[in-house]
């Protein structure tokens, strides 16, 4: 068997069987249960939830996210063992959607680790969740989705993204001399 | 409900109806603690929320203190107001513990300090060196662009990743 | 060399030590966190540490039209995002004096009732999946799918409507709604005793959530803990009769009281409601009057709400949802606060409560007092 049958055969069974871990970001996480459950029932295309990370393959963003859940995420993403997949849901991980001007909701998820299927609508229908995964699952047997390899090859530009919002050491608005009058 | 209204009248408050079950009386900073701990004593014994309005034009900040009888079915909104330069309040906590966490929140989001008050770190934000975010003069669009913008050319002096065609 | 006995732990240097429950973790009841102060398996303090759902709409709301707020505040409570816009518009309406139309109250009435028995049973299946028994959200949720399912006729949406407006709501009742929701309700009724077979009668569940969480009648009412959670201690508060909003004071209900103040009273004091709600809503379809289903406000980009402050409630499935809305005569409100009812029980009485709990039923506890984070971050 060569190397590139092989590896056509694992991708073919890494797209059966994928877990998603059970991290409910935001508001779109009341659409899961009825993916997850009787009347949707993921469970057809071998789609579990997973309450721990490095169990994991994917990684289901479900809407907008804070700057305390962006930081858990991302710990949450480094944990997780490749392969592993990132779907954005919801039109706040493309560009803040309703929460754009808000300052404490992140507007790009794409900036800060990578995604690999947007699920525009907010919210999104349960059948464009379960249509998404089957999109995702056709790109993981042809071996396209590859946003965990990007990650490692660009990895400075994430961290230097991620630092960006976490690392702050001074107001991000130059307000500096009335905070401390203020305090 | 009138008859509280008319006594909290009488004892130099003001206090007018606003609904078929609710009251609002305005009280000095001072006298907060009085007035909700008569009412607490006639049967106010719920403490529903705190919260603080930013008039930036008068330079002062309104505390509303939400207190509820289940007895009589009315609902007390003690309304103070503090000024907006150096805010501080004294903590309603010996009258309510629940206050500890309203008073943190507001003192997170307004920045108003309460004397008495064990824990006033901060709750819901994190890592924020900023103005309180729910004061008027702070630009919550200005403030988003800032941090999470959409800079395209924003690579840090590293190469940005290419975009990955799918088919 | 021989086995230590099992009771003795083999060093005595850490006896404390600090575990998270949440934010990724199955037992809670959606993105928070609790950091617990562990002694054994005993829960020796608690630290609530929310936030992670913080958008500010508080501070999102000053920025938008009075309208365009209505597509804001339904995100703040997820499971019932009616209440949300009820309470708003109830609020805008009694500043600007704008009557509703009885018609447009009726649907009102029929709207909170339907999302109350969809949060109910998305409760169940609660109970269900902090018990270990997976039967029941799999009914429960396939159950609540038939509502959402009525919702999107009404209202286009699913699981956020956006349905209300000020004077009134957005459009009328469709043909044939009425009937389909008539043959729900009988549907939902004849599904009733097989839940309780399934949790409410069934041994297992019930010595599982029996005597976990007690609560008094006076620590509730001192701790501000409203709704099915207060009444299940015992007090006969229910906003709906007590201070009636809309047409409530013409719907003939029952306020169901359990009274022992456990995780079992709890569960079943919202068993008990949901029959209520049915109850409700087969007289809205009986009495609802013909009218119009909304009263026209004036250009929406100009609509100015005439200035003052007001502070309007609805009984939620939950507790009071309470929104004090301030206004200065402009275009926008000058400040909206939501008084989300799990403020008191997530971020204060939990730290009562979970004090010597065992760490097993601390997502039980979470459970059923229906903590529901989106509504107290904001």
């Amino acid at each position: 068997m060569s190397q590139s049958q092989w590896s056509e055969l694992v991708n073919y069974f890494r797209g059966r069987s994928m877990w998603m871990l059970h991290y409910c970001t935001g508001c779109g996480a009341i659409e899961l249960p009825p993916v997850m459950t009787s009347r949707w029932d993921m469970e057809r295309f071998g789609i579990i939830p997973m309450a721990t990370p490095r169990q994991a393959d994917i990684l289901l963003i479900t809407g907008y996210l804070s700057i305390k859940t962006l930081k858990r995420v991302v710990y949450t993403y480094d944990q997780m063992s490749t392969p592993k997949w990132v779907l954005g849901f919801g039109s706040c991980t493309i560009n803040g959607g309703i929460y754009w001007d808000s300052y404490n909701v992140i507007d790009r998820l794409d900036k800060y680790i990578p995604v690999d299927i947007y699920i525009a609508g907010c919210m999104p229908r349960p059948e464009a969740i379960m249509d998404s995964f089957i999109k995702l699952r056709e790109m993981v047997q042809k071996g396209e989705a590859k946003g965990y390899e990007k990650y490692t090859k660009n990895y400075e530009w994430y961290k230097a993204n991620q630092d960006h919002v976490f690392g702050r050491s001074e107001p991000v608005l130059r307000k500096a001399e009335e905070v401390t009058k203020s305090a | 409900m009138l008859k509280y209204v008319k006594t909290l009248n009488s004892m130099g408050l003001k206090a007018r109806p606003l609904g078929d079950w609710e009251f609002e009386v305005l009280t000095p900073k001072e006298r907060v603690a009085e007035t909700l701990s008569y009412l607490k004593g006639s049967g106010f014994e719920t403490f529903i929320h705190l919260m603080c309005v930013d008039w930036i034009d008068d330079g002062e900040f309104e505390l509303v203190y939400n207190v509820e009888s289940y007895g009589e079915a009315i609902q007390a909104l003690v309304k103070t107001r503090i000024p907006r330069e150096k805010p501080s309040m004294m903590t309603m906590m010996n009258l309510w513990g629940l206050c500890q966490v309203y008073e943190r929140e507001i003192h997170e989001f307004f920045g108003i300090k309460f004397e008495g008050n064990p824990n006033l770190e901060q709750f819901f934000l994190e890592n924020w060196m900023d103005l309180p975010p729910l004061r008027k003069d702070f630009d919550t669009k200005e403030f988003s662009e800032e941090l999470f913008g959409f800079k395209e050319d924003e690579s840090h002096g590293i190469k940005a990743p290419e975009r990955i065609e799918y088919k | 060399m021989e086995l230590r006995p099992l009771n003795v732990s083999s060093t005595n240097k850490r006896k404390r030590y600090e575990l998270f429950i949440g934010p990724n973790h199955p037992g809670i009841s959606g993105n928070f966190s609790y950091v617990l102060e562990m002694e054994g398996h005993k829960v020796a303090d608690v630290t609530p540490d929310p936030g992670l759902l913080h958008r500010g709409f508080e501070k999102l709301m000053e920025r938008r039209l009075w309208t365009q707020n209505l597509a804001l505040v339904p995100r703040i409570c997820v499971p019932e995002p009616d209440v949300n816009e009820v309470a708003y518009c109830m609020a805008i309406e009694h500043l600007a004096g704008i009557e509703v139309p009885k018609h447009a109250q009726y649907i009102r009435v029929m709207v909170l009732e339907l999302a109350r028995i969809a949060s109910f049973l998305f409760g169940f299946g609660g109970v269900g999946g902090t018990t270990g028994l997976y039967t029941a959200p799999n009914w429960a949720i396939g159950d609540r799918d038939y509502i959402l399912d009525l919702f999107e006729w009404l209202t286009g949406g699913r699981v956020y409507h956006i349905y209300q407006y000020p004077g009134g709501v957005k459009n009328d009742i469709p043909d044939g709604w009425l009937e389909k929701l008539s043959d729900l309700l009988d549907y939902l009724e004849s599904r009733l005793p097989e839940y309780d077979n399934l949790i409410f009668r069934n041994p297992i569940i019930r010595d599982r959530l029996k005597k976990v969480g007690y609560l008094s009648a006076e620590d509730a009412i001192e701790n501000g803990i409203t709704g099915p959670n207060l009444r299940a201690s015992g007090v006969n508060w229910d906003i709906r009769k007590t201070q009636p909003y809309l047409v409530y004071d013409e719907l003939d209900f029952e306020v169901p009281i359990t009274g022992n103040g456990d995780s079992y009273a709890r569960a079943l004091q919202r068993r008990l409601e949901l029959e209520e709600s049915i109850k409700i809503l087969r007289q809205c379809i009986d009495q609802i009057p013909d009218g119009p289903y909304k009263v026209k406000i004036p250009n929406p980009f100009e609509f100015r709400v005439p200035a003052g402050s007001y502070y309007s409630k609805v009984e939620s499935s939950r507790g009071e949802f309470g929104y004090y809305v301030v206004s200065n005569g402009d275009v926008k409100p000058y400040r909206v606060y939501i008084r989300g009812p799990s403020y008191s029980s997530g971020l204060y009485y939990a730290k009562k409560a979970m004090n010597g709990m065992r760490i097993e039923d601390v997502p039980v506890w979470i459970h059923m007092m229906d903590i529901c984070p989106p509504d107290f971050d904001r």
